[in-house]
């Protein structure tokens, strides 16, 4: 009888995912960034001898291409080698814990919708911990709202806690905007929020939010993460209800600007768009 | 007696130099700033900085030939 272990097909292992030092001791390829700075290295080194060059044969060309080689060796080394992730391993790693979600609740055989509960102002409880903003709360039965928010807070709920899978994102996005999210009006959110996800943290090529009538509606183009999002697509306890680490954040800021707990109604992900529509509730 | 070698760029050489680079430079980080997504794996933001420096280098460089111009037409 086989193994089961070697009934499984092997992973595929990618070269530019292994560590750098394997790479540079198996001759392969360097790194992007570690090219560019060798190119820079290169450059500087043209340079200098360039400049040197020009002071030994007068030579104004020669200084001149020697100066420019020299400052696009500096642009080269300093400013344009940045540390980028690929987005196939962040989406990798981040499938695990999503997968984690899905399988928990799944065998704690949940039937509740998801909603995401902002935790009052002010309020401590110790059995709280960790969930200093908001959280997801999953009751045990397909029960009404109101009954599965006053369930949220009691000590051992008849559901389960969860911390949103965007938490972390939202956190970094009110970090990046440098306000507080409890604060913003939510006309200045639908201003502000674009920008973050396009300009400064560059989630997507294209994001638009509008909230009207106790509903929002979110579209995102060429998110960065599209292959996690429908990788979550797959696990029927995260997506929709839940929702991928985007959706996620997304439904974690509307809590806090709102104060109000939403329910993360559909997402749907086509031609590189997502759409996702969310319920504030009252 | 021994002649030292002298750098053969002059001052105004030098700032026709960084004007160009600092045009060129400012452009490009405008132009990849409304570029939306990772499509170049360059930071933006240090690019722009970058820019900034050598245009304002330029301007020092302009504020201290045009002083220097000033004080010697003073009698």
């Amino acid at each position: 009888m086989r193994h089961p272990h070697h009934s499984r097909s092997p992973l595929p292992v990618y070269k530019e995912n292994l560590p750098y030092d394997y790479v540079a001791s198996t001759g392969a390829s360097f790194p992007m960034t570690t090219r560019i700075v060798l190119v820079g290295l290169i450059l500087l080194i043209l340079g200098g001898l360039g400049t040197v060059s020009s002071i030994l044969y007068q030579s104004t060309v020669l200084a001149f291409v020697g100066l420019t080689l020299i400052l696009w060796g500096c642009l080269f080394t300093l400013v344009l080698p940045s540390k980028y992730v690929k987005s196939e391993i962040m989406d990798y790693m981040s499938s695990s814990s999503l997968s984690a979600i899905d399988q928990i609740i799944k065998d704690l055989n949940l039937k509740g919708k998801p909603v995401y509960i902002p935790v009052p102002r002010g309020l401590y409880l110790p059995y709280l911990r960790g969930m200093k903003n908001e959280f997801v709360y999953i009751s045990e039965k397909d029960t009404e709202i109101e009954a599965a928010l006053e369930q949220a807070f009691t000590r051992k709920p008849k559901g389960l806690r969860l911390t949103p899978p965007g938490l972390a994102l939202a956190d970094l996005l009110e970090t990046k905007s440098r306000l507080k999210f409890y604060d913003l009006e939510t006309d200045s959110l639908i201003e502000l929020l674009p920008t973050l996800i396009t300009r400064e943290l560059e989630l997507a090529e294209d994001f638009e939010i509008s909230v009207k009538e106790g509903r929002a509606h979110a579209t995102m183009k060429n998110v960065a993460c599209q292959d996690l999002c429908a990788l979550a697509s797959r696990m029927h306890n995260i997506c929709p209800y839940i929702g991928c680490p985007i959706t996620s954040s997304i439904a974690c800021i509307l809590t806090r600007v709102t104060n109000r707990p939403i329910i993360l109604e559909s997402c749907l992900l086509r031609n590189n768009m997502i759409e996702a529509h969310y319920r504030i509730l009252q | 007696m021994e002649l030292i070698p002298q750098f053969p760029l002059t001052y105004l050489d030098l700032m026709l130099w960084l004007a160009f680079n600092a045009v060129l430079l400012l452009t490009a980080s405008e132009l990849l700033r409304s570029l939306p997504g990772k499509k170049l794996m360059i930071d933006k933001k240090r690019l722009t900085m970058a820019a900034l420096a050598s245009g304002f280098a330029f301007v020092i460089a302009v504020s201290v030939h045009a002083y220097n111009t000033w004080m010697t037409l003073q009698p």
